[in-house]
């Protein structure tokens, strides 16, 4: 409970010195602020899409249901942070370039990244018998994260993006963000990755729960 | 080159960004609190 306490103050008093604390960026004006939730969300993106990939090939290595739940739990939730990180980017979008939406680069990879994702999700549903569901998903989520690297980290680099690139300046760029700001960045990065751990662990405890009564209710049958 | 937003002008920016806050403020805290209740109730499930 403590944990979660902190958590929720962590996020908000950050937030809070998002806004009156950090300066902005001369060139992004007040859509500076954006950029402690989209980021963010883009990086958890990753963080639960690999987090998915892991525990699919655990799941293939040992074949325990509980691989499965968070690979399952895991691929949820990089969808729903995808979807975040595209409605705050598609905002931004708005406000600096004129357009919700232009196919930029890194804009056409999270949209096939959310394709292939929600295919993963529609594989769980299609599939009948858990042992088969959890194989097959699990080969898909294993084979699909290959996508992902190259579909965040180098599709954008090849092609000419209005992104700005890179978002955190290399070591010897350093000084060219703003401490304050980057501060900020950084703490919303912790932020969020607790928060991600925190879903993570209520979608499979809900999971394990939907299990034993689903195992209840065949054996009293 | 745009000129630097007058005082009127200026008030207004920080009024909106002082809305904006508080709106995200008020999303992270129903979100929080509703996954808290989320986990209460996974809780009572779990119960054998």
């Amino acid at each position: 409970m403590i944990a979660r306490g902190l958590l929720f103050v962590w996020i908000a008093v950050w937030m809070v010195l998002g806004f009156v604390w950090a300066p902005v960026v001369p060139v992004l004006g007040d859509t500076t602020r954006v950029l402690y939730f989209h980021i963010p969300a883009a990086w958890v993106t990753v963080l639960a899409l690999a987090w998915s990939m892991i525990q699919s090939v655990l799941y293939l290595a040992k074949r325990r249901m509980e691989h499965d739940d968070h690979a399952a739990a895991a691929a949820e939730l990089g969808i729903l942070f995808c979807i975040v990180a595209t409605i705050s980017g598609s905002l931004w979008a708005k406000a600096m370039w004129g357009s919700y939406w232009n196919w930029d680069p890194r804009e056409t990879s999270i949209f096939f990244l959310l394709l292939i994702y929600a295919a993963y999700l529609a594989l769980r549903s299609a599939v009948d018998g858990e042992e088969r569901r959890a194989r097959l998903s699990a080969i898909y989520s294993a084979a699909a994260f290959v996508a992902v690297p190259f579909l965040m980290f180098i599709v954008p680099r090849i092609y000419d993006s209005l992104h700005p690139s890179p978002i955190l300046p290399s070591p010897r760029e350093k000084g060219s963000m703003d401490p304050r700001i980057r501060t900020v960045f950084l703490a919303m990065l912790v932020g969020f990755t607790a928060l991600f751990w925190w879903l993570l662990s209520l979608r499979t405890r809900f999971a394990r729960v939907e299990r034993r009564r689903l195992d209840a209710a065949a054996a009293g049958a | 080159m745009r000129p630097p937003p007058g005082h009127e002008e200026r008030r207004s920016i920080v009024n909106g960004n002082l809305v904006v806050m508080g709106v995200s403020l008020l999303t992270w805290a129903a979100t929080f609190f509703y996954l808290l209740r989320l986990e209460r109730r996974i809780k009572d499930l779990e119960k054998p």
